[in-house]
């Protein structure tokens, strides 16, 4: 804990002022606050002054001195000041980390008045010195402490007035102090990701300390935004999840941040990059009869045993990446997922996917919703006495508005999928003969209703092995 | 009990009471009109919660399914079996139409009103409602099926199937069976709610989809079954139209 100290006589014994002495009757103390801006431009150095001692200068000062104070050198002879810095208030005992903690200045004083003002100085070249702070002897003894800010190397000396090698100040003996670099630096988080999913965000900062709260910036433009906030562990890690940007297909530019306490200052980390992708993430499980409670009735054909959901990820018509589910016969998937996963790598937008749950089944609702959907047991629209080839799990409507449906009497569905019945020019969602998804299911033995003549299904896909 | 077993039982009975022995010994193993009747819900792998209308939907295990329709091959043909357009009624006040056909329908037109369908898939079409539990194994299918199709002046349109049974019996079961899915209807919202009318020889009854409202008129004659459903907005088709129908279908 103890910081080193070396014991120098710089100058001629010089008895303490008579005006020093007229106000020594109690411990009176001032820090300067000089150098509290960067090292780049120190603050001009403040004339030092005397008032009466105030509850935040008392925190900050003692009277006695500290009992961790370590080598004391006495004075060779009368008129002699010494001075010792220890650092406070900071995470790691012994050291001296940037924006942390404070410098907590110690000394002795041989043969000086109590009262007597001790000015506190710091090495800014090789001939000059910068006031850092000032106090007054109280017995034979006096103490100070200030914010550390500024990393680097640095000399301290104490004098009874003006800078060290100055005249007639009494000087002490010079502290070398390394103040060390406080950082926060950033995991090379995922390089790419589901863009449905969110990546984890870690890093550490230094020195390790717990509670610290860190901030996740993401760039948008020329800027950063916090995106999420969390707090350190003891060991000084942080980690979290960022859900910033799901769904969009992009890459994101972070950073960590983190407020120093000593001053009105941002730690910030280098940046590190992410990239969302589109992927279609197909999940394959068993239907369950929850999977089909508005769509399998009893006596259809094909029940739940004999279905599977799968889930995918699709590309909406927002062009953000979305996650739908399609309930199709059991030995149907991997067709339907190569099929949809070639259609996403494509960037064919779809417009949601939902289970036909949602519509109650009914299927002109879920027309005019636009939802693409697979299974569901029901009677073909406009005639109750023909199940629909989806009551088999072999049949897949996709985009209904902007792919609509004839029926037999001529009747096109859903209503607002009208603007679509002249199939040019082509918009976003419109399937033709030549779309990937088409094409793709073609090649594993579906009919597109497309190509129906006279009436037309342009929704409509078809397993016909 | 399949029916299988049910019609040779039957098969020792006399005429006279045939209609009350199929009810008799078809009971046990028909599927009841209650939804609280059927086997115990299937469990899945994945299924951790079941659904709330579990029993009305559990899963037969029979396997006598019938794959996906295949696709036409061509027009379908006008004729059944001995179907031919002559044994659909055409009801007042609606007119016969030619229909081109469709993917969703499973059929080419072949430039007449009628067009023939495969029996199995018209019988499992017609009684799959949805309310209560039926299976393949609980009729036989009919040997022959031809649908026709008609229009009104407001351009809705009608549908009239025959099924052609076998015999007699078979029919008469069938249409046992199919009134009780009917019945079963009646006390649901989906996916289909039905209405039965008294007082009327046949089969009247008032249907509700969330989409559309239709009447059905339907009658077993000997070996076959017609049945005739139309589009009926206000539910306005009157009993006494229903009766004329069902006059038609007797013949």
């Amino acid at each position: 804990m103890g910081v080193l100290v070396s014991l120098r006589r710089f100058s001629r014994c010089r008895a303490a002022t008579s005006s020093s002495l007229a106000i020594a009757a109690s411990l009176i103390v001032v820090i300067m606050m000089a150098g509290q801006a960067s090292a780049e431009t120190p603050s001009p150095i403040p004339e030092p002054t005397t008032t009466a001692p105030s509850d935040a200068a008392t925190a900050n000062t003692s009277a006695t001195p500290s009992a961790e104070s370590t080598t004391r050198i006495a004075a060779e002879a009368a008129g002699s000041l010494s001075l010792s810095i220890e650092s406070t208030g900071g995470p790691v005992a012994g050291h001296f980390f940037q924006d942390i903690g404070s410098y907590a200045f110690t000394g002795d004083a041989t043969d000086l008045d109590d009262g007597t003002t001790i000015e506190i100085y710091r090495r800014t070249s090789a001939s000059s010195w910068t006031l850092q702070a000032t106090t007054q002897l109280s017995g034979e003894s006096y103490s100070a402490t200030l914010p550390v800010r500024e990393r680097g190397t640095f000399v301290f000396a104490s004098t009874t007035g003006g800078a060290p090698g100055g005249g007639d100040e009494i000087s002490s003996n010079e502290v070398m102090i390394t103040v060390e670099d406080s950082k926060i630096t950033l995991d090379q988080p995922v390089a790419e990701i589901d863009s449905l999913k969110n990546p984890t965000i870690s890093g550490t900062i230094v020195p390790a300390r717990s509670g610290v709260e860190v901030h996740i910036d993401v760039k948008r433009s020329d800027t950063y935004q916090t995106a999420e906030t969390t707090t350190t562990d003891s060991s000084g890690r942080f980690s979290t999840s960022l859900s910033y940007g799901k769904g969009s297909l992009a890459t994101y530019r972070i950073r960590g941040t983190y407020k120093v306490p000593n001053r009105d200052r941002w730690e910030v980390s280098s940046s590190k990059t992410f990239t969302r992708i589109a992927v279609i993430n197909a999940v394959i499980t068993q239907t369950t009869s929850a999977d089909v409670e508005k769509t399998y009735h009893a006596g259809c054909p094909v029940g739940p045993s004999k279905l599977r959901t799968v889930t995918m990820n699709f590309y909406g018509l927002d062009k953000k990446m979305h996650r739908g589910l399609l309930i199709v016969r059991s030995d149907l998937t991997t067709q339907v997922i190569r099929s949809f996963d070639t259609s996403l790598r494509h960037r064919f937008r779809i417009a949601k996917m939902k289970n036909p749950n949602v519509y109650d089944g009914n299927d002109p609702r879920q027309m005019e919703a636009n939802n693409t959907s697979a299974f569901n047991c029901r009677q073909v629209v406009g005639n109750p006495y023909k199940l629909s080839p989806h009551s088999y799990g072999t049949s897949i409507d996709v985009n209904p508005v902007q792919n609509p449906y004839r029926d037999i009497n001529g009747k096109w569905w859903p209503e607002n999928g009208k603007p679509y019945i002249d199939r040019t020019p082509y918009r976003a969602g419109m399937l033709t003969k030549d779309s990937y998804l088409t094409q793709k299911l073609r090649s594993y033995g579906f009919f597109w209703g497309g190509l129906w003549s006279p009436g037309k299904d342009y929704q409509h896909f078809e397993y016909r092995g | 009990m399949t029916y299988a077993t049910i019609r040779a039982r039957l098969l020792g009975s006399s005429l006279a009471g045939l209609s009350s022995l199929v009810l008799a010994a078809c009971s046990p193993s028909l599927p009841a009109p209650s939804p609280g009747t059927t086997s115990a819900p299937q469990v899945s792998a994945t299924s951790a919660v079941p659904s709330p209308n579990a029993a009305a939907t559990a899963e037969p295990t029979t396997t006598n399914t019938l794959p996906p329709p295949p696709p036409p091959s061509g027009p379908a043909p006008a004729t059944a079996g001995s179907l031919t357009a002559t044994s659909l009624p055409i009801p007042a006040g609606w007119e016969t139409a030619v229909l081109a056909g469709s993917d969703e329908e499973g059929f080419e037109g072949n430039g007449t009103w009628v067009h023939a369908r495969d029996p199995r898939y018209a019988a499992q079409d017609v009684i799959t409602l949805g309310c209560a539990t039926v299976t393949r194994d609980d009729y036989t299918d009919p040997a022959a099926a031809l649908e026709g199709n008609y229009h009104n002046r407001s351009g809705d349109r009608g549908i009239g199937l025959v099924l052609e049974f076998d015999d007699e019996l078979a029919a008469t079961h069938y249409f046992e069976l199919y009134r009780r899915q009917v019945q079963s209807c009646t006390t649901r919202n989906e996916p289909v709610r039905t209405a039965i009318l008294s007082g009327v020889s046949g089969l009247v009854d008032r249907r509700t989809y969330p989409y559309s409202k239709w009447t059905e008129i339907a009658e077993r004659n000997g070996r076959r079954i017609t049945l005739i459903i139309l589009t009926d907005p206000g539910h306005a088709i009157s009993k006494a139209s229903a009766q004329r129908i069902l006059d038609q279908i007797k013949g």
